[in-house]
């Protein structure tokens, strides 16, 4: 019936919305979503040339410092020749203030850290492989509990929410001072 | 023809977007972009949801990538991401506040023609908009994209004969406001299928 009436007509609106021109979406609509991806985590920043100096390290260092002194964590824990990466296969131990934190302000500390990591130096084109494994490691496991908080398989108790937030605030914290800590070694 | 068709990505910039390799990302977003706000444009009609509709949709596929096993074209896989956006997004409260996505009983025939309330400047672009959302989303999908009714089903969560009237419908609705738009309208439809007007 339907193909009868098109015949009729002489005018195909299939093959006339066919034909119809794409549109380029709006100037700026990467920006924006990439912006977006990257706050969230989805996206790993492009390197960028940065001249590694002394005095923009010591502009990061001060910068690390606030954001230490504003989430209350431990600078360092390690002696200059080895990766500050305290990841073991068993887990992170959470200290007795991060236990007690609420989500939000884990939530709070793990956007904290994501600047403090935007804001980090950039990683150097030569590394160990250890210190690599070690933050490829920390990456993924960063990138499982993104996709557990995402995407979980049945909704998330306030607890579990909170214990993945703060594996997620432990592991940033350590690819903060490891992104730091190598900085410092490649200017020294 | 769909924006989609045609659309092939390198393997490697797959494996290094699933990385979350940032300029990876961007080759996709520039090789899939325009069809997925075509799409966006076409199913949502405004420029600002369909932008956040783009959005939304590189957002997903993002996330989605590690999940990615290849059994579908990656165009293939972003445009059923594309539908699944718009239409939550026409299901939205919002719009059903909005009366954009009832629940299929849209005065598709014997409302006012459209000529009347938008005059004759009415081209096609005009027309498949003032289409009602469920109408729109069956006729693009179905003819431009490709979809089965039984796809088309499925995504909308309604019944093959469900797509199938609808389709029937939203066609003599278009052909309804571009012959009742006279002059420019008949124009507009011609220039796109190169018929002459009443030819």
């Amino acid at each position: 019936m339907y193909e009868e009436s098109r015949m009729e007509t002489g005018r195909d609106p299939t093959e006339a919305l066919r034909r119809l021109p794409q549109h380029e979406p709006p100037r700026g609509a990467w920006r924006q979503i990439r912006w977006r991806a990257e706050r969230e985590g989805l996206l790993r920043p492009r390197r960028r040339r940065v001249r590694r100096d002394l005095e923009w390290l010591a502009a990061g260092a001060v910068a690390a410092t606030v954001v230490f002194a504003l989430l209350d964590l431990p600078l360092s824990g390690t002696s200059p020749g080895e990766d500050p990466v305290p990841v073991d296969e068993a887990g992170f131990a959470a200290t007795p203030a991060e236990n007690d934190a609420s989500l939000g302000s884990l939530m709070a500390r793990s956007r904290l850290l994501e600047e403090a990591l935007r804001a980090a130096p950039e990683t150097p084109r030569v590394m160990r492989a250890s210190t690599a494994s070690t933050i490829a490691t920390l990456e993924d496991r960063i990138a499982m509990i993104d996709q557990q908080l995402s995407f979980p398989e049945r909704p998330l108790s306030e607890a579990e929410a909170r214990a993945l937030w703060r594996e997620r605030v432990q592991l940033m914290d350590s690819l903060v001072q490891l992104r730091y800590a190598q900085a410092r070694r490649v200017v020294l | 023809m769909s924006g989609f068709a045609g659309i092939s990505v390198d393997e490697a910039v797959i494996r290094r977007a699933r990385r979350g390799d940032a300029g990876a990302h961007e080759s996709l977003y520039r090789a899939l972009a325009p069809a997925v706000y075509t799409l966006a444009l076409r199913l949502v009609k405004a420029p600002a949801a369909a932008e956040d509709m783009l959005q939304e949709t590189f957002i997903e596929v993002m996330r989605s990538l590690p999940g990615y096993r290849g059994d579908a074209s990656l165009a293939t896989w972003v445009r059923r991401i594309a539908v699944s956006k718009c239409l939550m997004h026409l299901r939205s409260a919002w719009h059903r506040r909005a009366g954009e996505l009832g629940d299929g009983d849209d005065p598709v025939d014997g409302g006012a023609p459209v000529a009347d309330s938008v005059g004759l400047r009415m081209d096609l672009e005009a027309a498949l908009a003032s289409l009602p959302a469920e109408s729109r989303v069956v006729v693009w999908l179905h003819d431009v994209e490709g979809y089965t009714h039984r796809e088309i089903a499925m995504v909308m969560q309604k019944t093959e004969s469900y797509s199938k009237s609808q389709l029937s419908r939203a066609h003599r609705r278009l052909r309804g406001l571009l012959e009742g738009g006279a002059g420019e309208a008949g124009d507009a439809m011609s220039r796109v299928t190169g018929v002459l007007p009443g030819g």
